[in-house]
């Protein structure tokens, strides 16, 4: 008997992890109207749960990507881990969702963030990592001497006391706070009763997609440009909302109380409105989509302006642009999606008849709806491995979308480019550099040539054949991880790393100028010219100092069956650039100095990178997206920028950027206005 | 009838004393004085606060006979922060032998408003959050520094936190020196003391200046219109703020932005108690914030026991220190300290002082900040002009400043755009900037520097900032200013180290 179970054990595992949550927040079950949709099942990919070695039986909620460690500072006492291997909760989907249960904001937290986790997963094809772990020399912090693997987010769910939450760049890990209610919304909340940031889906989708954004692109936190902080919010405000329109049972809802003009289809933009007033609706998300008109108790999407991009410079206001335009081409996209349906339903007119929407019809309708949102969603996540590795706009974002999906789909006959498209011209974002808007300027070019020597750029992808081959079968994020950072820097599995391949196949050959121009960095081979760009030497490739950033894999299988092989490599170099604003406020460049060492008072670094992605089927480089480390322009942009000498920055006795440097980015931007949860 | 209005502006550092005396040919018919203050630990060579007090006193004994005491009509006060106050403290004795015959408020001080005591109410308990918060996280911060030099970049950390402390310490100053005092109990805040021993210290000394008798006294409340036919003749002085309206029954003014309020975020509530509850050992009667009721936990001694914590890289493995979050919670201390900080600015005596023949205003916001600026529309004020009457809104008067007093020290928040300088629009617009550079980041805010000298033509004054020294303002005429223009400026202004001053004819 024992030997049939333990074998059924195997044969069965289950696929899926039920566990009961709220889908959006508690507040919501307080009245009638979304009481009923509010209470969800979430269901996350099975994990063995780590067994608590301490005792018998138990398990904690920590597995492979995180770990919910529940310590309460400020009342000084850690609220005991749920179990959630116990048959009790096994049997009925976790604990009963419950305000006043601190284990099952642990439940929910888990599953909140595994189900976030695992929708990235499923649009990068492949495992995400986090941002590793920084390690100084002894005594000596300025020095890094190494970086380690970083195996799981901590989630801790009551870390704070205030109506905040944030991720935590240094510590790895995600920080929730509560606070007390405002006593001037008894309807939602209870006066004087206890907010819980960590009950909320939407809080926790966004900070888990800023620990995930800043584990594939670290350099995103860097605020260069008003677009790159906006950038980080507005993108995890975009993961919350379509993760959100992902749950057919809530759009369900919603949609059986339409009457009357199903065309008119404001009810999808009324309820993202609806999950940014939700507790911990983030600005952008709040304001991006549309509001009641006060007049006539109707509900009126706002019009895009033009202007907007140009105009709105404060993060969140930034940033609900972006959530804006990608709002408007999904309801573009499922408007014409569901044009069929309403056909049949109406008999053609468009207009429905008294009473209920039939059953079916709100549930091809909802499932129409949650299918856009979660290829939506799939199409942002996947736009990441086509940006530039820093100071990203919204225009190359724009750009990333478009190519990532020429990619995936050859043929766009369900027209989501030109829904892309649409909705950022509407708004103003034009990406510089494009002369007109359409998909075939957007993308950026395939297979652009270089006249790298052929040899050279093949025994080069050979070698990313062999990451291929290292990695593809591997599981173990350690593994990868491990595997990885050897294949860039040198190792016993790849011999020569990625970097030392770049220099001698490259930089060092006769191809090193095209190769610095490919790139949009600075090569010199002698100290003394990169010292007079500001560049640092490195006396053992003997050239300019660069890093190689990112060696990811991306293995995806396309909606009509082809596999996508492409390897991605990012490269970053930093500079050191000396410049003032003159009497008739010009940009004035008055100098450089070396990166490395100290910044001068006038001094600021500037980057450059650029993103290299290789088809391994083709043996050919397919795209190269880069930002030039000899762009003035953009020079002056960060110059202007981090001096706030353009517009109204955060200026208030604590610099901008003391608390940030503290406890990251995010720590002081996403205080919650109270005053806007209403 | 008054017909000029003398406005001088002190140097003496980071602070306001404004003295205004007001004339009908070249008789001075009446004094005011509004604030006299320096903030902590600054100073400018030379120019102590003394040396102001002398210069106010002989002034105000100019054509008068006899050797009498420095007489002074009004004494504006407006707001109880240590920049605007700390003259009056009676350590100092600064203005003891002077007689003050009328003493100016906000409705904020009056010891009988119920709206002022349910404003007060609050502020104590914050405040003693703030300095144990403070405290406890400089504490922290100096005996973690072989932690911080153990990580990466630990030493620019260090430093951001060490900053980040003295920012704390120094909207502290700005309270000036706490009531706080330790006890075997823990930390307690005097009982009878609003804000801090210091300024309530001085408050109440400038009460005892006003003769000791609240008949001297006026609490001043928006929409107040301010006439004296016989000590003020042609002149009406509106009363602007501190508002009323949205402090107890509308916490989210459209906008809703959280400066736009004070006092009114509840949010905190758990925070302060969570920080008072870490010194005071008896906690009657409250949970201290903690957010379940009986529900089963351990505390950080017991955790000791449960080896999910002390595994390696659980929370307890000192290799995990890095990630550790004992005192995270705390830095919401910088947002305690802002927001009390920018409250109490926005309890700020707003006056707006018209000459009834010209039209001209000068207007004196004291610290106002956003909300204070926006409530100011919402008053209108009739008033009787030969034999008729007609009403006022705040927005005429804005059109007719010719001398801003600039709110706060020029900080980013303390000047309102839309509905503030845009709406200034006189030819004549002069600003006077009471700032000292080095003492705050974020003071002078740039951007409004440069709106502000764009609007006035060039005719900004910064009192004692050497990055904005005053006297090369008055060396060359700016190109937006005509010849006579020009004249008529510098003409109007005396340039003393001591003071600046500027003449308005009306």
């Amino acid at each position: 008997m024992l030997v049939l179970s333990s074998k059924l054990q195997k044969l069965n595992k289950p696929a899926f992890r039920k566990l009961r949550a709220y889908a959006f927040d508690p507040s919501l079950s307080l009245t009638v109207d979304t009481a009923q949709v509010n209470n969800i099942t979430y269901k996350i990919e099975w994990e063995d749960l780590t067994d608590d070695p301490g005792v018998e039986g138990q398990s904690l909620p920590s597995g492979e990507y995180i770990e919910v460690i529940d310590y309460d500072p400020a009342s000084g006492v850690f609220y005991p881990p749920v179990d959630l291997n116990e048959r009790c909760l096994l049997a009925q989907d976790g604990l009963n969702p419950s305000v006043s249960n601190p284990q099952f904001h642990q439940q929910m937290v888990y599953a909140v963030v595994m189900l976030t986790i695992k929708n990235f997963e499923q649009a990068l094809g492949r495992k995400i990592q986090w941002a590793e772990h920084l390690v100084s020399e002894e005594n000596n912090p300025g020095k890094i001497k190494d970086s380690e693997f970083v195996a799981r987010l901590r989630i801790y769910p009551h870390a704070l006391r205030q109506a905040n939450a944030y991720y935590h760049p240094l510590k790895k890990a995600l920080l929730f706070g509560y606070f007390t209610a405002l006593p001037v919304s008894p309807r939602l909340q209870l006066p004087g009763g206890i907010v819980f940031t960590c009950l909320s889906h939407d809080i926790i989708a966004h900070e888990t997609t800023h620990a995930i954004l800043d584990g594939l692109h670290q350099r995103y936190i860097e605020a260069n440009h008003p677009d790159t902080r906006a950038f980080h919010e507005a993108f995890s405000d975009l993961v919350a909302l379509f993760q959100h329109f992902s749950f057919p049972e809530v759009l369900k809802h919603q949609i059986a109380r339409t009457r009357g003009d199903l065309g008119a289809q404001n009810l999808l933009g009324q309820l993202a409105e609806q999950f940014g007033k939700a507790i911990g609706g983030y600005g952008s998300l709040r304001d991006a989509i549309g509001a009641t008109d006060p007049g006539t108790g109707k509900w009126m999407p706002y019009q895009a302006d033009p202007t907007d991009y140009a105009t709105k410079i404060e993060v969140h206001e930034r940033g609900s642009i972006l959530v804006a335009a990608v709002f408007d081409a999904f309801l573009t996209i499922y408007k014409q999606r569901i044009q069929s349906l309403l056909r049949i339903a109406t008999g053609g007119s468009g207009i429905l008849g008294d009473g209920d929407l039939h059953p079916d019809m709100v549930n091809l309708l909802s499932q129409t709806a949650a299918d856009t949102a979660l290829r939506i969603l799939r199409i942002c996540v996947r736009a990441l491995d086509y940006c530039p590795p820093l100071d990203l706009t919204f225009g190359e974002y724009l750009r990333a979308i478009i190519t990532a999906d020429v990619d995936m789909v050859a043929e766009d006959d369900k027209n989501y480019r030109v829904a892309f498209i649409e909705a950022f011209q509407k708004r103003g974002i034009f990406p510089s550099g494009v002369r007109t808007l359409s998909v075939e300027t957007l993308a950026y070019e395939p297979f652009p040539e270089f006249q790298l020597s052929q040899t050279s750029q093949e025994i080069f992808i050979g070698f990313l054949r062999e990451f291929k081959e290292a990695i593809s079968y591997e599981t173990d994020r350690q593994k990868i991880y491990e595997i990885t950072k050897e294949f860039i820097s040198g190792g016993k599995n790849a011999r020569m790393g990625l970097h030392t391949r770049i220099n001698t196949k490259f930089l060092q050959s006769a191809d090193g100028g095209r190769f610095a121009e490919l790139t949009g960095l600075l090569f010199p081979s002698q100290k003394k010219d990169c010292e007079n760009l500001g560049i640092c030497f490195s006396m053992n490739s003997k050239t300019a100092t660069y890093q190689v950033e990112n060696l990811w894999l991306a293995n995806r299988v396309t909606p009509d069956g082809k596999i996508v092989n492409h390897v991605i490599v990012t490269l970053q170099q930093k500079r050191g650039i000396r410049a003032r604003i003159d009497e008739n406020g010009h940009f004035l460049m008055t100098g450089y100095f070396d990166p490395s060492g100290q910044i001068p008072r006038d001094g600021f670094i500037f980057r450059g990178g650029t993103t290299l992605i290789y088809d391994l089927d083709s043996m050919k480089l397919k795209y190269t997206i880069k930002k030039s480390i000899n762009d003035i322009d953009r020079m002056e942009r960060q110059y202007r920028f981090i001096n706030e000498l353009d517009a109204k920055g955060d200026i208030t006795y604590f610099k901008s950027d003391t608390l940030s440097s503290l406890s990251g980015p995010f720590a002081f931007m996403h205080s919650f206005d109270q005053n806007k949860l209403k | 009838m008054i017909d000029s209005i003398k406005i001088r502006m002190y140097r003496h550092g980071f602070g306001d004393c404004f003295l205004l005396r007001f004339f009908s040919g070249k008789v001075r018919q009446c004094s005011m004085l509004i604030d006299c203050g320096l903030k902590k630990n600054d100073s400018v060579e030379g120019v102590t606060l003394e040396d102001v007090r002398d210069d106010i006193s002989r002034l105000l004994r100019l054509g008068v006979t006899g050797n009498k005491k420095p007489r002074l009509d009004i004494l504006v006060v407006t707001h109880e922060h240590w920049d605007h106050v700390s003259g009056f403290h009676p350590a100092k004795k600064l203005f003891n032998v002077f007689s003050v015959d009328k003493l100016w408020l906000a409705w904020t001080e009056d010891p009988d408003d119920e709206d002022a005591k349910v404003l007060n109410k609050g502020l104590q308990k914050r405040i003693k959050a703030l300095k144990i918060a403070t405290d406890r996280l400089k504490k922290n911060t100096n005996g973690a520094a072989e932690f911080y030099m153990s990580l990466a970049g630990g030493d620019k950390l260090l430093a951001i936190r060490k900053d980040f402390n003295d920012s704390l310490e120094g909207v502290l100053e700005f309270l000036g020196p706490l009531a706080v005092t330790k006890t075997p109990d823990g930390a307690t805040v005097k009982e009878q003391y609003r804000i801090s021993l210091d300024t309530q210290l001085a408050m109440d000394h400038i009460r005892t200046l006003a003769n000791g008798k609240e008949t001297g006294i006026r609490y001043c409340s928006p929409g107040d219109l301010i006439e004296d036919k016989t000590g003020l003749p042609g002149v009406r002085i509106y009363v602007f703020g501190p508002p009323r309206n949205k402090l107890l029954n509308k916490a989210a003014p459209s906008g809703g932005a959280k400066k736009e309020v004070y006092f009114g975020d509840s949010s905190l509530a758990g925070f302060v108690d969570g920080v008072v509850a870490l010194e005071e050992k008896s906690t009657r009667a409250t949970d201290c914030g903690r957010p379940f009721g009986n529900v089963p936990a351990f505390s950080i001694e017991q955790a000791k026991d449960h080896k999910y914590l002390t595994m390696e890289k659980g929370y307890l493995d000192p290799g995990c220190n890095w990630r550790a979050i004992q005192d995270d919670w705390l830095d919401m201390a910088g947002g305690l300290a802002m927001q009390m900080d920018s409250d109490t600015n926005n309890t700020s005596l707003v006056l707006a002082i018209e000459m009834i023949d010209s039209g001209k205003v000068l207007l004196f916001p004291g610290d106002a900040q956003v909300g204070n600026w926006l409530s100011w529309h919402d008053y209108v004020w009739t008033v009787k002009s030969a034999g008729s009457t007609k009403t006022v809104n705040a927005e005429q008067l804005l059109n007719n400043t010719v001398f801003y007093k600039v709110g706060h020290h020029s900080s980013h928040n303390a000047t309102l755009k839309e509905k503030g300088l845009e709406m200034m629009t006189h030819d004549d617009l002069e600003a006077f900037v009471p700032e000292k550079e080095g003492q705050y980041s974020g003071i002078p805010y740039t951007p409004l520097i440069q709106t502000l000298k764009k609007k006035t033509k060039g005719r900004l004054i910064v009192s004692a900032d050497s990055n904005y020294p005053a006297e090369s303002t008055l060396k060359n005429r700016p190109l937006v200013l005509s010849a006579k223009e020009w004249k008529a400026f510098s003409d109007s202004i005396e340039l003393e180290p001591l003071f600046v001053e500027y003449t308005i004819r009306g």
